[in-house]
C-alpha cells in the first residue's frame, strides 16, 4: 500500500535524514522512535504531503502521492505536534470546522467525542480544557472520518495512561479494519505487533 | 526554452561568465570614456537649463538599467518556477543591490538636477515618485531575501514577491502619473522618435551602453561570488 | 457550496469570537485620528480637508497592523497545517480566510468611520465616498496583506518588513481613494478613481487566492 523508497530530507541545508525506506500493507502499525532532530516529524510531513522530499519516493498503491495530492489528502488523517484548536471556539465548533474541512461523510458528535472520552464535555470552550483533553480532542477527528492512513506526531504527549490505553485501543481498532498507522513517539508506546522505525540522530 | 533553463548549471554559467567578464569590462570603459568625454567636453549645454542637463547622462542612463534590473529578476524569477529556480535565485540575489543602487543613484542625480532647475531638491513628480516607489520595492525584495535562511523558501517567497511587485509596476506608474504631472513630457522614448537633439542623444547612447556593460559585469561577478559562497556553505554543513 | 458556507461562517465567528483583538486595532485606528489635530494644529478648514486622507492613512496602518492574525496564528497553532493536509483546495481555504478578514475589517470601519468624520469635520457629502472607496480599497489591501502574510510565514514576527513589503503596492489604493474623495469635497464627479480602484481590485480577486496559496505551500521545509 504505502511504500517509502530511499527518501532523504533537508531543512535549511541540513539534511535530516537519509536513505529512509519503509513498506505499510494493510493492518500494519509502525512506530518511528528516534532522538530529537531525528527527523521524526519530517518524515511524518512528507508523507502527508507537506514537505516536498529532496531525494527518494513515496507511492500509495504504486501511484506517487504527489501524482494526486487532492486524493492523498482525502486519504490521510495527519495529526501534528501541536494541537490546531482555536481557544475562542468549543468543542462542538471545533469539529463542524473540521467536518467542513474534510468535506466527506462523518459521524455524529457524540460518536467521535464518545471513544476519546469528551462525550460530557461537548459544549464546553475549548480554552477550558486540559492540555490532556486538547490531546484527546485533537486525536477525536481520527473518528470523525474514515481515512485508511493515519499518521501521528506524538500523540502521548500530555496523554495520561488511561489516555493512551485509549489511544491505543483506536490504533488496534483501526488496523483490524485494515488501515495503516504510523505514529512518530520519543516514549515508549507499547502496542502488539507494531514494526519500529529507529531514525538516526541528526547530522 | 525549459531545457536550455535546465543547461544553465553553475559550472556552465562560470565558463561563461569568465569569457564574458572581460568584454564586459572592457566595453564599459571604452563606452565610459567615449561617452564621458563627450557627454563634458563635446556636447552643447542645454539653452534652458545650462551645463546642469549633463546630469541627464548620468540620471537617464541609472532610471534605465534600475528599472530593467527589476524587470529582469522578475522574469528570471518566473523561468524558475517553472524550471532550475536555484540558478534563477542566484540571479535575483546577485543583480538587487546592483539595481537598487543604480535606482539611488537616479534619485541622488535626480535631486541634484531638481536643485537648479525647479528650485528644489526634491519635488513629487510622477516619475522621480515612482521612482522613489521602485527604489523600496528593492528593499523590500532585499530584506525579505535576507530574512530567510534556507534558501529554498527564500528563493520562493522572494520570486512571489518579485512577480507581485512587477505586476504593480504599471499600476504604480500609472496612479502616480495620474496623481500628478509636473515633470516635463517624456522626452527620449517618445512615440515618432526622440526629440532631444542628436549631439545631447549621442553621448546618451554611448552612456547606456557603458551602464549596460558595467550593470552586466556587477551582476555576473556577485553571481560568481553568490556561486562560491554556497558552495562554501553546503561543504561547511556537510561536514 | 455548503461547505464553503460552513467555513465563511467559522471564520466569522472566529473574527467575532476574538473580537477584543479588533477592540484594540480600532482603537488604534481612533489614536492616530486624535493625534493629527495636535501634529497639524486644530484649525477645522485644514482638518476637514485633510480628513480623507487621514482616515485612510489610519486605516492602512491598521490594516498593517492586521496582517498578523492572518496566517501568522494559524502557523503557530497547528492549523495551517490542517489547511496544508485538508481535501478541500487551499486557494478555496486561504480566500475564505482572507474574505473574512476582510468583512471584519470593513465592519470596523465602516463603524468606526463616523466618529472619526466628527473628530476631524469631514464634510458629509464625502461621506459616501469615502465610504465606497472603503468598499473598493479594504479587499485589495486585505488581499495584499494575506500575500505578506503568506510569504514571511516562518520568519520571526517584522513588522517592519511587512511594512516595507506592502507600503509600495498599497500606494495606487492610496492615491485613487483620497482622489474621490477630494472630488466629490469639491462636488465633482468621482466615479473615475473608484472604477480604477475597482479594477485593481478585480485583478487581485482574482490572482491573490492561488498567490496566497503556492507561498503556504512553498513556506513549508
Amino acid at each position: 500500500m504505502l511504500k517509502v523508497q530511499n527518501l532523504a530530507c533537508r531543512r535549511t541545508r541540513r539534511v535530516v535524514f537519509r536513505e529512509i525506506e519503509l513498506e505499510a500493507e494493510p493492518g500494519m502499525v509502525w512506530l518511528v522512535t528516534g532522538p530529537n532532530g531525528s527527523g521524526k516529524s519530517s518524515l511524518l510531513r512528507v508523507l502527508a504531503g507537506i514537505l516536498g522530499p529532496m531525494e527518494g519516493k513515496v507511492t500509495w498503491q504504486g501511484e506517487a502521492i504527489d501524482a494526486d495530492p487532492a486524493a492523498h489528502r482525502a486519504r490521510i488523517h495527519y495529526i501534528g505536534h501541536v494541537d490546531a484548536l482555536k481557544s475562542a471556539l468549543t468543542v462542538r465548533e471545533t469539529l463542524a470546522y473540521w467536518r467542513a474541512l474534510h468535506g466527506g461523510p462523518s459521524v455524529e458528535d457524540e460518536q467521535c467525542l464518545g471513544p476519546v472520552g469528551l462525550a460530557k464535555l461537548a459544549d464546553r470552550p475549548v480554552q477550558n480544557l486540559s492540555a490532556g483533553q486538547k490531546k484527546r480532542l485533537s486525536l477525536a477527528r481520527l473518528a470523525l472520518h474514515d481515512a485508511p492512513l493515519w499518521l501521528l506526531d506524538e500523540p502521548l504527549t500530555s496523554l495520561d495512561a488511561a489516555g493512551r490505553g485509549m489511544l491505543g485501543k483506536m490504533i488496534d481498532a483501526h488496523a483490524a479494519k485494515g488501515g495503516i498507522v504510523i505514529a512518530a513517539t520519543h516514549d515508549p508506546f507499547d502496542l502488539k505487533g507494531a514494526q519500529f522505525l529507529k531514525m538516526e540522530a541528526g547530522r | 526554452m525549459k531545457m536550455m533553463w535546465k543547461l544553465i548549471s553553475p559550472p556552465a554559467f562560470n565558463r561563461f561568465a569568465d569569457k564574458a567578464l572581460p568584454l564586459c569590462a572592457g566595453g564599459a570603459v571604452l563606452a565610459f570614456a567615449i561617452g564621458l568625454y563627450y557627454a563634458l567636453f563635446n556636447s552643447p549645454p542645454d539653452y534652458q537649463q545650462g551645463e546642469t542637463v549633463r546630469i541627464m547622462y548620468i540620471h537617464v542612463p541609472s532610471a534605465m538599467i534600475g528599472m530593467g534590473i527589476y524587470v529582469a529578476m522578475a522574469a528570471v524569477a518566473a523561468i524558475g518556477f517553472v524550471s532550475n529556480p536555484a540558478m534563477a535565485d542566484i540571479f535575483c540575489v546577485a543583480a538587487a543591490p546592483v539595481g537598487a543602487v543604480f535606482v539611488a543613484l537616479c534619485l541622488v542625480t535626480g535631486s541634484l538636477w531638481g536643485e537648479p532647475t525647479w528650485g528644489t531638491w526634491w519635488v513629487w513628480d510622477a516619475r522621480l515618485t515612482s521612482v522613489l516607489i521602485l527604489f523600496f520595492l528593492y528593499c523590500g525584495y532585499m530584506a525579505l531575501r535576507h530574512s530567510f535562511d534556507d534558501d529554498f523558501r527564500g528563493s520562493r517567497a522572494g520570486a512571489i514577491l518579485l512577480l507581485v511587485g512587477a505586476v504593480n509596476i504599471p499600476i504604480i506608474k500609472f496612479s502616480v502619473k495620474w496623481w500628478h504631472t509636473l515633470h516635463q513630457g517624456e522626452t527620449f522614448f517618445r512615440p515618432g522618435g526622440p526629440s532631444i537633439a542628436d549631439s545631447m542623444l549621442r553621448p546618451l547612447l554611448i552612456m547606456a551602453l557603458g551602464f549596460c556593460f558595467y550593470a552586466a559585469l556587477l551582476v555576473m561577478l556577485r553571481m560568481k561570488t553568490e556561486l562560491l559562497a554556497r558552495r562554501i556553505e553546503r561543504a561547511r554543513d556537510e561536514e | 457550496m455548503t461547505n464553503i458556507l460552513t467555513l465563511l461562517y467559522h471564520e466569522l465567528r472566529l473574527q467575532i469570537r476574538q473580537s477584543a483583538e479588533w477592540a484594540s486595532l480600532v482603537l488604534f485606528f481612533i489614536i492616530v485620528i486624535v493625534l493629527t489635530p495636535f501634529a497639524l494644529g486644530p484649525d477645522p478648514a485644514i482638518l476637514s480637508r485633510l480628513a480623507p486622507g487621514l482616515i485612510w492613512i489610519a486605516a492602512l496602518l491598521m490594516s498593517l497592523l492586521s496582517i498578523d492574525r492572518l496566517f501568522v496564528q494559524d502557523a503557530r497553532d497547528g492549523t495551517l497545517d490542517m489547511l496544508l493536509t485538508s481535501p478541500v483546495p487551499l486557494e478555496l481555504l486561504a480566500f475564505v480566510k482572507v474574505f473574512a478578514q476582510i468583512l471584519a475589517m470593513l465592519g470596523a470601519l465602516v463603524v468606526i468611520v463616523f466618529p472619526a468624520a466628527l473628530l476631524l469635520g469631514l464634510k458629509a457629502s464625502v461621506l459616501p465616498a469615502l465610504i465606497a472607496t472603503f468598499f473598493l480599497g479594504i479587499p485589495t489591501l486585505g488581499l495584499l496583506g494575506g500575500i505578506a502574510g503568506a510569504i514571511t510565514i516562518g520568519l520571526a514576527r517584522n513588522a517592519a518588513l511587512i511594512t516595507l513589503l506592502l507600503a509600495p503596492l498599497f500606494i495606487p489604493v492610496l492615491i485613487f481613494a483620497v482622489s474621490a474623495c477630494d472630488a466629490a469635497s469639491m462636488g465633482a464627479p468621482y466615479a473615475q478613481p473608484l472604477l480604477f480602484m475597482a479594477a485593481i481590485e478585480a485583478l487581485l480577486l482574482s490572482a491573490a487566492p492561488f498567490i496566497i496559496a503556492a507561498a503556504l505551500r512553498g513556506g513549508q521545509g
